[in-house]
């Protein structure tokens, strides 16, 4: 399986923001990125 | 090109259906977004299965002109659909939009009363027959013509559209799957739901209510191609007019009594929308958006039933279906009339202004025109 987990980015909030919306991109040809 | 978007969120990937399954048993998802064409298991049969198991996650499908029967096969598992091509900043849009369409949606009035209402209607039983129809593997206009016809006052009513205006020059229905042809499966499904909420109501009301349904459904498709939108927002348009006012229904038929107390208000002078709020502690408007939402409808029909009478609630950045149905609905010619509505007084002209539209309003006020004019009178 060759899921990519990207790096999270550098923090630009403080540490006690809401967390993260997760949003996942499904593409066989990973046109998206 | 969603490089942008990572400072934002937490990016996943994931190349095919199984891949995205995988991922979400392990882990909490908010929002997917799925192309539609894979090798393997297409977008529209992942997102059935997601909305199956992870309902909570917001379902988005990316889709080009030719996936329309994908599409149609879809809907009930789809919240939004995004046209290709589609860049970072309109995907960005749909997820801002989708989240805040369900923040709205959880407003404490709303939570409050849908938890002390007991019996929401559940989707009507050919609607649900149709959409396992279209998920087979080889979906039949007779066979849908067929679950139609078991009911009559269906039946009547896609006849009676089937052969009125525009489409009854060519021709002349008969039969439920003829009609079907002619008018698209989208109208067919979106008129199930109209009657399906109409039953229960007041009989002297039900033709007004459902020629005002109508009207505004007509109305909101032609100012969606007077605009030049593709056919699925064209079609959302119209579904999103025909249904706009079904919280009313909901009140009628789950809250009579404190339906009583909003058109006495009313009857005093107090906003329709006030009258609603100190009654039931929200208003029709999200109360049938609730509904529709529950039911699995996408999400800017949604958000146009949720924000008709006050589009500047939304964050909507340009025309959408609420753009054709705010301005549907504020038509001398279809506005509601009852004692349990304060008719429009018009297009909320500074929301119009600040999406820089308001040019458009003649045209498609003609357009509207036109196809009400077009329109026989539809009886109830």
């Amino acid at each position: 399986m060759s899921t990519t987990l990207l790096p999270p980015a550098p923090a630009a909030t403080p540490a006690a923001a809401a967390p993260r919306l997760v949003v996942l991109f499904v593409d066989d040809e990973q046109r998206l990125l | 090109m969603l490089r942008p978007l990572r400072n934002e969120w937490e990016v996943l990937t994931a190349h095919g259906g199984e891949e995205a399954l995988a991922i979400l048993a392990q882990r909490h998802v908010d929002v997917l977004v799925s192309d539609m064409r894979m090798p393997g298991m297409s977008g529209a049969d992942l997102l059935d299965r997601v909305s199956k198991q992870h309902p909570g996650t917001i379902r988005m499908i990316l889709s080009g002109q030719a996936d329309r029967e994908s599409l149609l096969r879809s809907i009930g598992s789809t919240h939004r659909y995004l046209s290709k091509p589609c860049d970072a900043t309109q995907i960005r849009t749909a997820i801002q939009q989708a989240q805040d369409l369900r923040r709205y949606l959880l407003s404490p009035g709303l939570t409050d009363l849908v938890a002390r209402v007991e019996d929401l209607p559940s989707l009507p039983e050919p609607y649900v027959r149709i959409q396992q129809e279209l998920q087979r593997d080889d979906p039949n206009l007779e066979r849908i013509g067929d679950i139609a016809a078991q009911d009559l006052g269906l039946v009547a009513k896609l006849l009676q559209l089937a052969n009125s205006g525009r489409t009854a020059r060519y021709r002349s229905v008969a039969r439920p799957h003829e009609a079907i042809e002619l008018l698209g499966i989208d109208t067919v499904r979106t008129l199930i739901l109209a009657q399906h909420l109409l039953r229960g109501t007041d009989e002297a009301r039900v033709g007004d209510l459902w020629q005002h349904s109508m009207l505004c459904g007509t109305a909101a498709r032609a100012i969606a191609r007077a605009e030049g939108a593709d056919a699925l927002t064209a079609d959302c348009a119209f579904s999103a007019g025909v249904l706009h006012d079904c919280g009313l229904l909901l009140e009628a038929v789950l809250l009579p009594a404190e339906q009583a107390h909003i058109v006495e208000a009313i009857a005093h002078g107090t906003d329709d929308l006030a009258a609603e709020r100190a009654a039931i502690g929200t208003t029709h408007q999200e109360l049938g958006a609730y509904l529709l939402g529950l039911w699995g409808l996408p999400d800017p029909l949604v958000e146009a039933v949720a924000h008709h009478h006050t589009p500047q609630r939304s964050t909507a950045t340009g025309f959408c279906p609420l753009t054709a149905v705010h301005v549907a609905a504020s038509l001398p010619g279809v506005t509601m009339r009852g004692p349990e509505h304060t008719p429009m007084a018009g297009p909320d002209v500074a929301w119009l202004e600040r999406l820089g539209l308001t040019t458009r309003l003649p045209l498609w006020t003609e357009a509207a025109t036109q196809a009400l004019t077009e329109l026989a009178p539809q009886g109830g």
